[in-house]
This record gives C-alpha cells, sequence and structure tokens, in this order.
C-alpha cells in the first residue's frame, strides 16, 4: 500500500506540473480526489487493512491527501502567474525617451571655491572676517607699509573715487582724525588685517574672502577679482607655522600631492615676504605649456606680518608675531577647472555656468 | 631690469651656466621672468665694398665686388648708403640672421649674388633700416661682427621689487650673485676727484629735497658716436645709444645704477648751478621735447637764469648735450624719493633716474659714480677730466647699526639658526659687525634698517625651503563653529538652484546710465574707471543682472534664470559700522537679485516651453524665504521705478520691506534689450538673514488624523487672495486650521462678469484628539459667514 501511494503523488505531481490551464487541473482533482478518485479510493480501501496497521496507514494516507492538495493549489497559482504575465507584456514604454528633468541651477565657480577655501580654513581654526569694498587709504595703504608718494604702490594700480560722489566720513572714522579723506576701492583683501586687529586682541585667526579691484584689464586680468586673505597673529609664530597652513590648505585644495615652494619677495606689510608656488596640478609638477614648463604656478603672496604693521594697531611686536597671505581665488577656481581667459567668469553666459 | 650676463661675470667671475645664475637669483628674490640671446652668429663678418656698379633697369639695385679678407665675392645690394671704400657687414652663405633669414647664393635679376650686405635692423641691433650698418675703417676684413659687439651674449629680465634700488644695476645684482655664491665682485674702479677749482659754481636752495650735490667737469670732448660694442651694451640693456657722452653716463647708469646728468657746460648761463624749487607756473622745456609748466613742489636744477633740468626725472633742452659741445659738467646727486616721485607722476614722465631715485639712491655712492662716469667720459668721447669736485653736502649720512639676535632669527623662522651662520650671512651681503652683536649696514641697503630687514636677509640667502613645514595646533584641534549666516546661505542658494538660477558674479562698477533707469539713487562713482561702461559703482543688482540676460540672447540663449548674491554700495552711513575707527566709508549692503526669462521649464515631448511669468518668480522667492526658515513673509503691491506698474511688488518680512519683485517695467526692457516678459526681483539680504533661522525646531508628526474640505467662493474680482486667507484664519477662533491651500481661480461664465470664483482646500486637524465632522461643519460655517461679511463672498454651490 505504501508503494501504492508513492506511485499515485508521483503521478499526480507529473500530470499537474503539465496542466496547462483550470479544465485540466480539476479534471486531475477528479481523478484523485473525487468520488471514485484514486487517493479517495485508498482512504476506503483502510477498512480493509489489519487494525493494528490502521493508525499508521491512515496518518501515510491523509499525509498523501495534503500533499496533493498543495500540489494542487501550486499548479494553480503558476497558471494564474502566467496569464498575468501574458497581460501584462501586452504592451511596452520606450524607455529611450528623455526623462523629466528639471533643469538644477549652477553655482558660479568662483563661489564654488570660495566656499571651499571657507571650509578648509574652519577646520584650522579661522574664522571668517569682513570688511568695506570702498576703504580709506590708511587702511588700504598706509598703516600696512605703503606710505604715501611710495613707489610700492605702483605695484597695485587702484581705482580712486569721485570725492564728489562720496559721503561725508561717518563720526569718529579715520578721516575726522587727520587721515586722506580720498575712498579708493580696495586692492587687496589685507585691509581686514588691520580692521581685524584694530578689533580685537590676538590670538587672531581670521580669513576674509571678499571682492578686490585693479585697474587692469587683459586675459588674466580683470579689473575686479577674488581674494581671500588669511592671517594669524598671536605669540610664538613663526614662518614655519606660515608653511604649515600654506601647505595644509593647498593639499586641501588641490590634493594631497601638491606640494608648494616659497620663493623670497617683497609686500610693504609682511616681512620675509614669499611668492608661493604650488606643484602644478595638470601636470602633476612634470612641467607643461600652461607653467612654462617649470611645474610650478605662482598662486599666492605670504608672508610674517611686519612689525611696523603690528605697533600701527597697537600690539608689542616683540611679543607677538603672525603671518598672513592672500590668495587670488579666480585664479584657484580657474586652475581646477583648467579655463585660462579669466574674462570669462564675469560674462555670466549661461552657456558656460551650466558646464558646472 | 634688464642684466647681460656677459656683463655680469665681468663684475663677478662665476663658473655657473647661464640657467643657474638665472635659477640663483630667483631663488633669493631676484626673480628672472625671462632671457634672451643675442647674437649674430659667425656667418656675418666684416668686408669691404670694392666696387659698387648700379644695376641696369634697376633704379635701387647695385652690383658690388666686397672683400672679406678672404677673398672677393659679388654681392647685390639695394642700400644706398654705402659707397666702395666702406666697411659693412656681409653675411655668408649659409648664415643665419637674428631674425631667422637664412642667406643662400641667389640670382637677383639675373646677377648671381654670393651674400648680403646687412642693415642693422636685419642683424637684431636696431629698428634703423634706412641703409647698411657702416664699420669704422679701421676693422680688419674678416672680423666676425659678434666680436666687434661683444657678443653672444644672454640678457636675463630680472624683476626688481621696490624695496631694492641697489638691485637696480649690474653691480647691484653682482653684490647679489656674490653673496650667495661666494665669488668676490669686481668692481670697476675710478680714481677720487682730488684737488682743484671748477669753472662752474654750484648751490643747493632745498637741502632736504637734495642732500647732496656732487659735480665733475670734463673739457674738450669731441661729440661723437659711441663705439659699436658699447652700443650694443647699451641696447641689449633697453637703452637707445645718443652720443659719446651721453651713452657713458648710461652706461655708468646701468653699472653702478647711480643716475647721472651731463650738461654742457657753456650753456648754463653763468656756468652755475641751483638747485631750488620751482616758481608756481615756471615753464621749461625737458629733453624729450614737451614744453611744462612747472609746480611750486617741483625741483628743479637752474642755472644762472632758468630751469635746466627737472631733478631727477629728466633734463631740460637749452643745456642739452650736443654736437658742439666741449666742456662737460657732470652731475650726481642725491634727491629725495618721494619729492622725485610726486614730480614724475605731476608730469607723466617716467625715466630710468625717476625709476632709480623714486626709490632711493645711495648717497653716499654718487661719488664713486662721478668718477668711474667722468672716466667713461673721457675713454669714449676724449678730453680731460679736469682734478676737483665740486660737492654740496652738507649733512653727510653715518652708517646704519642694526641689532641682530640669533634668538629671534631662529623665532621668526621657525628653526635654529646660529650666530655663526647669521654672521656668514650678513658678512656676505658686506655688513660690517661693531660689537654688541650690532651691524653696520653698507650705504646702498637703505633697506635695511631694523632687526627684521637682517632676518630677511638672512632667510632668504640660507633658503626658504629650510624653513620647516609645522602646523599649528589651532589647525589640529580648533575647529571654527559653522556660522548660522553660512548655514542659511547655502540652504537659500540650494533652495536658488532647485528652482533652475544659476549663479552670476558680476562687477561691482557699470555704466551710470544702466544704473539710472533701474534706480533712481546718485552712485559713488570712479575718478578713474578703465571705461565709462564702468564709471560707478552699483547702487542695485538689476542692471547687471539685465545686462547678463541681455548677453545671453544676443548668444541664442533664451531661457535664463541668474541670481547673484552681492553687494550694493550705497553713499550713506553703513548701519552697521557707522562710526569710529572701524567705521565702513560707505554703506554696502549684501543683496539677493534675480532675473528670470523666457520658458518656464524647457520645452519636451511631454510638455513645458511656455513662458515664465511672475508666480514662477514669486515661488522661487517663496522657496527661498522657506529654505532661510523665514515664516510670515507677505506679499503686497508697491510701485519700483524698474517694475511694471501691473504686478510691481513689496515682499514684507516681519512687518518690514525687505526686497521687491515684478515684471520690468517696458522702459527697462526697451534699455536694455531684453523681452518684455523679463521677471525681475531684489531683496535685502541684510533683512532676510536677520530674520533667518539657521536650525530650525523641530515638532514631529500629528498623531490625530486631519479632516479635509474644500470651499468655494463668488467674490469681487479685486479682493486680493490674500484678502480671502485672512479673512478664513480670522474665522478660525479655535485655531484648527492646520493648512489653507488656494487651489483654484475662476473668471468667466458661469461666474458674473466682474466677479471671480476662488476655491480653497482646507486640512483641519487638533493636536490632541481626533475631530468630529459637527466641529469641522461648524469651522466651515464660520468661515461662510465671515467672508460673505467682510467681503461679499457668495458660495458656490
Ligand atoms: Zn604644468
Amino acid at each position: 500500500m505504501i508503494d501504492r501511494i508513492d506511485a499515485l503523488l508521483a503521478e499526480a505531481r507529473q500530470e499537474l506540473s503539465g496542466a496547462r490551464d483550470e479544465q485540466q487541473i480539476e479534471a486531475a482533482r477528479v481523478k484523485y480526489l473525487g468520488k471514485s478518485g484514486s487517493l479517495s479510493g485508498l482512504r476506503k480501501s483502510l477498512g480493509s487493512v489489519p487494525a493494528a496497521e490502521r493508525p499508521r496507514l491512515g496518518k501515510l494516507v491523509t499525509d498523501a491527501i495534503a500533499q496533493f492538495e498543495t500540489l494542487l493549489e501550486e499548479a494553480r497559482q503558476s497558471i494564474g502567474r502566467r496569464e498575468m504575465d501574458k497581460e501584462l507584456n501586452r504592451e511596452k514604454l520606450d524607455v529611450t525617451l528623455p526623462g523629466r528633468t528639471r533643469r538644477r541651477g549652477h553655482r558660479h565657480p568662483v563661489s564654488q571655491a570660495m566656499d571651499d577655501i571657507v571650509g578648509i580654513f574652519a577646520r584650522l581654526g579661522f574664522h571668517v572676517a569682513d570688511g568695506p569694498e570702498i576703504e580709506w587709504d590708511l587702511y588700504n595703504f598706509e598703516m600696512l607699509g605703503f606710505p604715501p608718494d611710495h613707489p610700492a604702490r605702483d605695484m597695485q594700480d587702484t581705482f580712486f573715487l569721485d570725492p564728489g560722489s562720496q559721503p561725508p566720513p561717518p563720526p569718529g572714522s579715520p578721516p575726522t582724525k587727520g587721515a586722506m579723506q580720498q575712498l579708493l576701492l580696495r586692492t587687496h583683501t589685507s585691509p581686514v588685517q588691520v580692521r581685524a586687529m584694530l578689533a580685537q586682541k590676538p590670538p587672531i585667526r581670521i580669513i576674509c574672502p571678499g571682492k578686490v579691484y585693479r585697474s587692469d584689464s587683459d586675459p588674466t586680468h580683470t579689473p575686479m577679482f577674488h581674494q581671500v586673505e588669511c592671517l594669524h597673529v598671536e605669540e610664538g609664530i613663526s614662518m614655519a607655522h606660515m608653511r604649515g597652513t600654506l601647505d595644509a590648505f593647498a593639499k586641501a585644495f588641490f590634493g594631497p600631492t601638491i606640494q608648494t615652494r616659497l620663493r623670497p619677495s617683497y609686500f610693504p606689510f609682511t616681512e620675509p615676504s614669499a611668492e608661493v608656488d604650488i606643484s602644478h596640478p595638470l601636470c602633476g609638477g612634470k612641467g607643461c605649456k600652461l607653467c612654462k614648463g617649470s611645474g610650478w604656478l605662482e598662486v599666492l603672496g605670504a608672508g610674517m606680518v611686519n612689525p611696523d604693521v603690528l605697533a600701527g594697531v597697537g600690539y608689542d611686536p616683540e611679543r607677538i608675531t603672525g603671518y598672513a597671505f592672500g590668495a587670488g581665488i579666480d585664479r584657484l577656481a580657474m586652475l581646477r577647472h583648467d579655463l585660462d581667459d579669466l574674462r570669462t567668469l564675469f560674462e555670466n553666459d549661461v552657456r558656460f555656468l551650466e558646464q558646472l | 631690469m634688464k642684466i647681460s650676463l656677459k656683463w655680469l661675470r665681468e663684475l663677478c667671475p662665476v663658473t655657473l651656466s647661464d640657467d643657474e645664475i638665472a635659477r640663483m637669483l630667483t631663488s633669493i628674490g631676484l626673480e628672472v621672468e625671462g632671457s634672451e640671446k643675442r647674437g649674430i652668429g659667425p656667418g656675418v663678418v666684416a668686408a669691404r665694398v670694392v666696387t659698387r656698379t648700379p644695376i641696369a633697369g634697376s633704379d635701387h639695385l647695385s652690383l658690388c665686388q666686397v672683400d672679406d679678407g678672404a677673398g672677393t665675392h659679388q654681392v647685390v645690394c639695394g642700400a644706398p648708403n654705402y659707397a666702395a671704400g666702406d666697411i659693412v657687414p656681409m653675411a655668408r652663405p649659409g648664415a643665419k640672421l637674428p631674425d631667422g633669414t637664412e642667406i643662400r647664393r641667389a640670382k637677383v635679376r639675373g646677377v648671381e649674388s654670393e651674400g648680403m650686405l646687412c642693415s642693422p635692423r636685419e642683424l637684431g641691433l636696431s629698428d634703423d633700416h634706412s641703409g647698411l650698418l657702416i664699420l669704422s675703417r679701421d676693422v680688419p676684413l674678416g672680423k666676425p661682427l659678434d666680436e666687434l659687439l661683444g657678443l653672444p651674449d644672454t640678457i636675463l629680465e630680472v624683476n626688481v621689487t621696490p624695496n631694492r634700488p641697489d638691485a637696480l644695476s649690474h653691480v647691484g645684482i653682482a653684490r647679489e650673485l656674490s653673496a650667495i655664491s661666494g665669488v668676490p665682485v669686481r668692481i670697476p674702479e675710478a680714481r677720487q676727484a682730488g684737488k682743484g677749482e671748477l669753472p662752474a659754481r654750484i648751490d643747493v636752495d632745498d637741502a632736504e629735497r637734495c642732500p647732496r650735490y656732487f659735480a665733475r667737469v670734463i673739457e674738450g670732448v669731441h661729440i661723437g658716436p659711441s663705439p659699436l660694442h658699447v652700443q650694443e651694451r647699451l641696447r641689449a640693456c633697453g637703452v637707445r645709444p645718443i652720443s659719446n657722452v651721453v651713452d657713458a653716463t648710461n652706461l655708468a647708469l646701468l653699472e653702478l645704477g647711480h643716475p647721472l646728468h651731463g650738461f654742457d657746460l657753456d650753456q648754463l648761463a653763468g656756468r652755475r648751478i641751483l638747485v631750488r624749487r620751482a616758481r608756481e607756473g615756471e615753464p621749461m622745456t625737458t629733453l624729450d621735447g614737451k614744453e611744462r609748466t612747472l609746480s611750486e613742489d617741483d625741483l628743479v636744477i637752474a642755472d644762472g637764469e632758468k630751469p635746466v633740468a627737472l631733478a631727477g626725472v629728466m633734463g631740460g633742452l637749452t643745456s642739452e648735450v650736443g654736437d658742439r659741445t666741449t666742456r662737460i659738467l657732470l652731475e650726481s646727486a642725491m634727491f629725495d624719493p618721494a619729492g622725485v616721485r610726486r614730480t614724475s607722476r605731476r608730469h607723466g614722465l617716467h625715466t630710468e633716474a625717476s625709476h632709480r631715485f623714486e626709490r632711493g639712491m645711495d648717497e653716499r655712492g654718487a661719488e664713486h659714480a662721478a668718477n668711474r662716469c667722468a672716466e667713461l667720459i673721457v675713454q669714449l668721447a676724449g678730453g680731460r677730466l679736469l682734478p676737483g669736485a665740486i660737492d654740496v653736502y652738507p649733512a653727510p649720512r653715518g652708517p646704519v647699526k642694526v641689532m641682530v639676535r640669533p634668538g629671534r632669527v631662529s623665532a621668526v623662522l621657525g628653526v635654529a639658526v646660529g650666530e655663526a651662520e647669521v654672521d656668514r650671512w650678513l658678512r656676505a651681503l658686506q655688513l660690517v659687525p661693531v660689537g654688541d652683536g650690532r651691524w653696520s649696514v653698507p650705504s646702498w641697503r637703505r633697506d635695511l634698517t631694523r632687526e627684521i630687514d637682517c632676518i630677511e636677509e638672512i632667510a632668504r640667502l640660507r633658503g626658504y625651503d629650510t624653513i620647516p613645514v609645522k602646523l599649528h595646533p589651532a589647525g589640529v584641534g580648533e575647529t571654527a563653529a559653522i556660522s548660522p549666516q553660512t548655514r542659511v546661505t547655502a540652504q537659500a542658494r540650494t533652495a536658488l538652484s532647485a528652482h533652475g538660477f544659476d549663479e552670476a558674479v558680476n562687477y561691482s562698477f557699470l555704466a551710470e546710465k544702466d544704473l539710472a533707469v533701474v534706480s533712481p539713487r546718485k552712485p559713488v562713482r570712479l575718478a578713474n574707471p578703465l571705461t565709462s561702461e564702468q564709471g560707478a559703482m552699483r547702487t542695485t543688482l538689476l542692471a547687471g543682472l539685465l545686462r547678463n540676460v541681455g548677453h545671453n540672447l544676443a548668444h541664442g540663449v533664451h531661457d535664463v534664470k541668474l541670481y547673484e548674491l552681492g553687494r550694493v554700495y550705497l553713499p550713506e552711513p553703513d548701519a552697521r559700522h557707522p562710526s569710529g575707527e572701524l567705521a565702513w566709508p560707505v554703506h554696502e549692503p549684501r543683496r539677493l537679485g534675480l532675473a528670470l526669462t523666457g520658458a518656464r521649464r524647457a520645452k519636451s515631448w511631454s510638455g513645458g516651453g511656455d513662458a515664465a511669468d511672475y508666480y514662477d518668480l514669486k515661488g522661487a522667492i517663496e522657496d527661498v524665504l522657506e529654505a532661510m526658515g523665514i515664516t510670515d513673509p507677505r506679499f503686497q503691491p508697491g510701485p519700483h521705478a524698474a517694475l511694471h506698474p501691473a504686478s510691481a511688488s513689496l515682499l514684507i518680512v516681519a512687518g518690514q520691506p525687505a526686497g521687491y519683485l515684478g515684471q520690468a517695467h517696458p522702459v527697462v526692457t526697451a534699455h536694455f534689450e531684453v523681452p518684455a516678459e523679463t521677471y525681475l526681483a531684489e531683496l535685502d539680504w541684510e533683512a532676510l538673514l536677520d530674520h533667518s533661522v539657521a536650525l530650525k525646531q523641530l515638532r514631529g508628526v500629528p498623531r490625530f488624523p486631519a479632516v479635509a474640505r474644500d470651499l468655494a467662493f463668488v467674490v469681487d474680482a479685486r479682493v486680493p487672495a490674500e484678502k480671502l486667507l485672512e479673512e478664513i484664519r480670522a474665522a478660525d477662533e479655535r485655531k484648527l486650521l492646520e493648512r489653507v491651500t488656494l487651489f483654484d481661480v475662476y473668471r468667466g461664465s458661469p461666474v458674473p462678469e466682474g466677479r471671480k470664483s476662488v476655491a480653497f482646500g482646507l486640512s483641519l486637524r487638533a493636536a490632541d484628539r481626533t475631530l468630529t465632522d459637527a466641529e469641522a461643519d461648524a469651522l466651515c460655517g464660520a468661515i461662510r459667514d465671515r467672508l460673505k461679511a467682510r467681503v461679499g463672498a457668495e458660495i458656490r454651490a
């Protein structure tokens, strides 16, 4: 009888797996579980087995029937799924049609670079400071070591404001105390150094990103551009710290393999002064046409704050030292994006901006 | 400053290559910005024209027989200025001229030509192409031109910073090269003046502006051209050869750096010199032939009658050394730097002399410069140098002494520098120890007055690359906090990007007429703009953005959404920095400007392409404000010069105007040549920041369900939507209204003429329980009643 059960189940599995529709499944059900079905027949024949065998065989038959019912259910589901698939495959989308996009806006490369720079210096412990773009001569030049009639002023072609269009000097401001009244467009972000040091006592760790102006216009100079000023003044600051900050900044902005190099130079408000070169990111410092074969690019000016500047804001230069540097943000941004004509930055051509 | 390496090697005989010298100079702060090789090559030699025969049928060509020492050659030449017997440069076949021309045998008019006779320009000597270079009759035939000219040579372009006037000469650069290489300098000597009466008188009226005036006299000079190698040396350094005496002063200038001036002594009235201030309005004609009107601040060199030179800037025409000059008064003076600079700028005269005097010259060195120059004059122009000098030097400057502490050097540089090293480098620069750690500074180094100046010298000579890279502890631990402003600004920018606005950055100055169209405010103007298109500081961002829209349209881009976040410049006190030493000279508030024209969304297969309008702009602004955490913005009609009256509106934040928006006024669109459907906004960024919330308070989500109801009203078409919203909110006494959405506005049949239908979706919710239908019905009833009473609203079925 056991053999008979197994044979019937195998036969039923075979039949159901070949079933193509509901009728065939129903036919199988009748054949095995109908009034005269073969599995139903087995149940009836239990009466003729010895009583001692009956419970064991009875359980076998019940299990076989349950198994058969599971097979029936599976067969029904498989047919339903097949019909659904047929239905679903009737129509297809053209997935190659363009999606519905919403054109995103694009940040200006200079403001992106500025944000990155502010972020890098925040991690190095520098806060953002602010100052006016229309400045007094006193803060832009005199207190930074450019006395009137000094040739160092030729280093920065200056835009002056028409005195007739200037407002009167604010109460208590430098011109009310005898400083030159003539206003100018700041030629560098360095006047913020003076303002920051007048406003607070050391330690000072600030950066100031912003617009600066020089009367100069060609593919590599625009009359307005952006600089970031960095000033770090407290006890015990040395030129080695300046190199540390410069190096950390260059690596954070351009990548970990970037090298920095200092060359002696002159700025009236720093001493010693340096031009800072970075290894050319594009050619990896090997030398190419853009870096004139040297592998280096001049990106910023730096130096130890001139003791006269510190004394001018009332600090004791014997005790307090510091470094400062200023970098052209536009140039840094152009280097990152391999752009060569600076003037493109301020045309605000959508075809340019949307490449970003 | 152009430096001849051949000359430099004479003064400091290093065995380094040209490139090594250039690198070494750059490494100590004398940046070599370029180099130029000069030389004609071995194929050009001196040759004598034996015969010159005109070629038949040509009006200018001649056939010449030319002897170059090795033989006679026939050469065709078209120059007009030579005759048989002249010695001229001949380029042999195979020679390559400096401009790249290669000389070959050629047939000219059927005549064989075996070379070329050369003009100065063809040899790269000058621009002169009027004829052949005529050489002196005693030049040996066959001698290469390079040998005659002292070539080949390499000329370096050295960028000398304004603090280093001492380096504006070959001797100055040689001193630096010597300091870094250890090879001693060999400065050409000159005999001292000795004793003697000179046939001239010199007085200095203004010793402050002229601390020293030193003069020598040379008699019996013969004015003529300098030898070729002298001319070449001047030209290589960018100075035009003029005549032997003038060339000698320029040669001394290039060698020693001190400006010298030769006067024709016999043209000086009374044979006297008076150094004085000019009289206001006094006329004078300078060497360049320009008539100048002098100011009282100008220092002049006058003779017995009139100014004969602008002190330290340029000589005058009347006492110029000319062909008939025989007696020279040679001036070597020291003038006050600032005064020279003022005069130079006032008259727009930037000369080799003014460039140096305004940086500060070595008054002690003036004497040697004069003696050396006087000897050069005699060498080049003959004559006799009279013994004796006139030296008006009432207050000689003693040497400057500076204390240099090795400990301080180490502290500033961040690397240990010992006493021996300090000693080594300061001696290399010819500083002399005078005891107690003090050093006496040579007179030509006027820039070394403080310890820090000497520290810089030590640093640059030992090399900036020897300074270690050390990160300050602040860079390791003390990260600065992200400021609320930074965060809010980033959030606003994200919203603007999501709305498709590209960020513009415009110049802060632009044409005043552009500003006038969009803003009635008077701007601050530049005194010296590059162009009138950049003459006024912007008082609004709109003008720049409108120019950008125009630029894009002109380049075929019709859909433009731009924003700019930047300052405007208003001639009034700055409210945030109004007074004291930290006051800002003018008001520089930040603004957010927007400009929008073209399609709302790009046209595609699924739609888009419809024109953006006021509500696109307003929606973008609403989203920006939402991103900034500004919760209660209101918009109300308000006129603005740049905006169309139909849509000109004000943004109100916390009860105060914080910007304006609307369609551009037709006058504006016409001026900037942009479409009529251009929409503009300018928001007061400072006010927005003041009311922004960087980190918003969060409340979780509601626990009880909301009840949704729709209500539609018919009202007079002139009733603003905001009025209806206000009344709906006012009717909600128990604060159950969670959200009101205005989802439909309709005019037209069946709504009567002059009226409109407005539909609202309401979401009602109580925080502490599930609302019942009865409660919702009651609120809707109250809203209906209030709108009926207040704005005559009828309920639409
Ligand atoms: Zn490169």
